[in-house]
């Protein structure tokens, strides 16, 4: 496996906002992070809330860069967190937003066009499809947003405790379209809280606390130790 | 990176196309309000103004209207532009696009709909007001040179809303001023001749009298003046798209808490 992301001593520094008089509040979310990330693996990303694994998926997918530490991409990758929904406009119909979120997400507007027949198909909104989005329930939104999220197929695919989305129905659909994308040569990162999930998805796992890799091994050996040490 | 920037213009016109349907779709009347605003805008203009006024001075009619509405532009495409990145905070904390992006998308919908108010006013100039004239030709030029500045303006100050609210009062106010100072009101032959060289320092004095040169007195606007005002242009979109870029990784993390 090629070496894909080096981390070295990545700290990452959120400011809040000053007033006037007031001293500068600084919080560091993460504090000095080392791991790499290699093509091809899935890895789990552990730890409790608040310790920086959702800064982490930040970092990792170009929304900003690292206060202080280098991460370097060893190859030009199109990484991509997976959200549903973002950008989403209210009056627009399903179609539309479909074509306009794809765009954000990295495809062409052509691209879009020709597989919006498609995204319609797997969403299975039928005639709300043409609908503004208002209409929807939160689930069809959601329903949308997967479909959206789907076509766009990254190298890199980042999950934020996220696996299946939408009634039982939905779920068994989203969820194995999901799995693929393990089973896929795509290199996946997948933060969650369920253990279980991280041991039958992922090649190895990251234990994050306090802004600093804990563990870094195989999932049975981390989750363990994890585990223990919530006791 | 063709195609890159392919995408990125590409969101932007998809962007401001989805922002003018979804505004017409609130309204019963739709697509019409594009038509009927500048309508009733230009139309109150005149008969507040025409009555309130001697009406024996059509030409001062002509000379506020086609200065109130040249501001306008500047005015909502600079107030909603400015505002454009932070309303956006959500999306861009999920995926990585330019901070150019959005401040475009905003000025773009109210210079679409600028446009429209502008149609309805060379209609109207036309068979009521000086009539055309080849130099109507020029506008275009004037027009991008205005835009340049709102374009500019814009990022700059997208980005400085970001970090500090306070921006967006501060702009107010100091837009107020400059509805006073670029002549809305007065024409420049009522500046003191020693102060003139100050007044037209402000490129939207040289827009405004621009406009008026070539729709209302049938003559080319000053070329020194207007090629001084696209100087201001090119730097203020050359400043805001440095700002843009030197921020891009890292106003996620320093503006949002």
């Amino acid at each position: 496996m090629s070496l894909l992301m080096t981390a070295k001593e990545v700290g990452v520094c959120y400011r809040l906002r000053k007033q006037m008089f007031q001293k500068p509040r600084e919080i560091w979310a993460l504090k000095s992070l080392n791991f790499e990330i290699f093509e091809g693996e899935k890895l789990g990303i552990v730890g409790r809330n608040g310790t920086g694994k959702s800064t982490l998926m930040k970092l990792l997918g170009g929304i900003f860069e690292p206060t202080r530490g280098t991460l370097k991409w060893h190859h030009k990758k199109h990484v991509q967190l997976l959200s549903l929904g973002v950008g989403f406009e209210g009056s627009l119909t399903g179609r539309e937003n479909a074509i306009l979120n794809g765009m954000l997400l990295g495809k062409s507007r052509k691209a879009m066009l020709e597989r919006v027949e498609a995204i319609k198909d797997y969403s299975e909104l039928g005639v709300f499809f043409e609908y503004p989005v208002n209409t929807y329930s939160s689930g069809m939104v959601v329903r949308l947003g997967f479909s959206v999220a789907m076509e766009s197929d990254p190298d890199v695919l980042l999950l934020d405790e996220l696996l299946g989305v939408g009634d039982a129905g939905f779920l068994t659909k989203s969820g194995k379209t999901l799995t693929e994308k393990f089973q896929g040569s795509k290199t996946v990162l997948l933060i969650s809280h369920d253990p279980g999930q991280i041991e039958s998805f992922c090649t190895r796992a990251l234990w994050i606390e306090g802004g600093m890799v804990v563990a870094d091994g195989k999932p049975k050996d981390v989750i363990a130790r994890y585990n223990a040490s919530l006791k | 990176m063709a195609s890159r920037f392919a995408r990125y213009r590409d969101i932007v016109f998809y962007r401001i196309w989805a922002q003018l349907k979804s505004e017409a779709r609130q309204n019963y009347l739709g697509y019409l309000w594009f038509a009927l605003e500048p309508m009733l805008m230009t139309g109150i203009f005149f008969l507040v103004f025409g009555f309130l006024l001697d009406s024996r001075k059509p030409e001062y009619l002509w000379f506020l209207t086609v200065g109130m509405i040249t501001w306008q532009w500047f005015d909502a495409a600079l107030s909603e532009g400015m505002m454009g990145l932070k309303m956006k905070f959500h999306i861009l904390m999920q995926m990585p696009l330019p901070k150019q992006i959005f401040p475009l998308v905003h000025v773009g919908a109210a210079t679409w709909r600028f446009i429209c108010v502008l149609a309805v006013l060379l209609v109207v100039n036309m068979f009521w007001g000086a009539g055309f004239s080849p130099y109507w030709l020029l506008l275009p030029m004037v027009l991008a040179v205005q835009l340049g500045i709102i374009i500019g303006l814009s990022w700059l100050l997208s980005i400085a809303v970001s970090y500090f609210d306070d921006t967006q009062k501060i702009t107010q106010a100091v837009m107020r001023l400059f509805f006073y100072l670029s002549g809305l009101f007065f024409s420049v032959e009522r500046v003191p001749a020693d102060l003139q060289v100050a007044f037209y320092a402000n490129p939207m004095a040289v827009l405004l009298q621009s406009y008026r040169d070539i729709l209302l007195y049938h003559r080319p606007p000053n070329p020194a003046l207007l090629g001084y005002a696209a100087l201001w242009a090119l730097g203020l979109m050359a400043a805001g798209w440095a700002l843009c870029n030197h921020v891009d990784k890292r106003l996620m993390r320093e503006v949002v808490v």
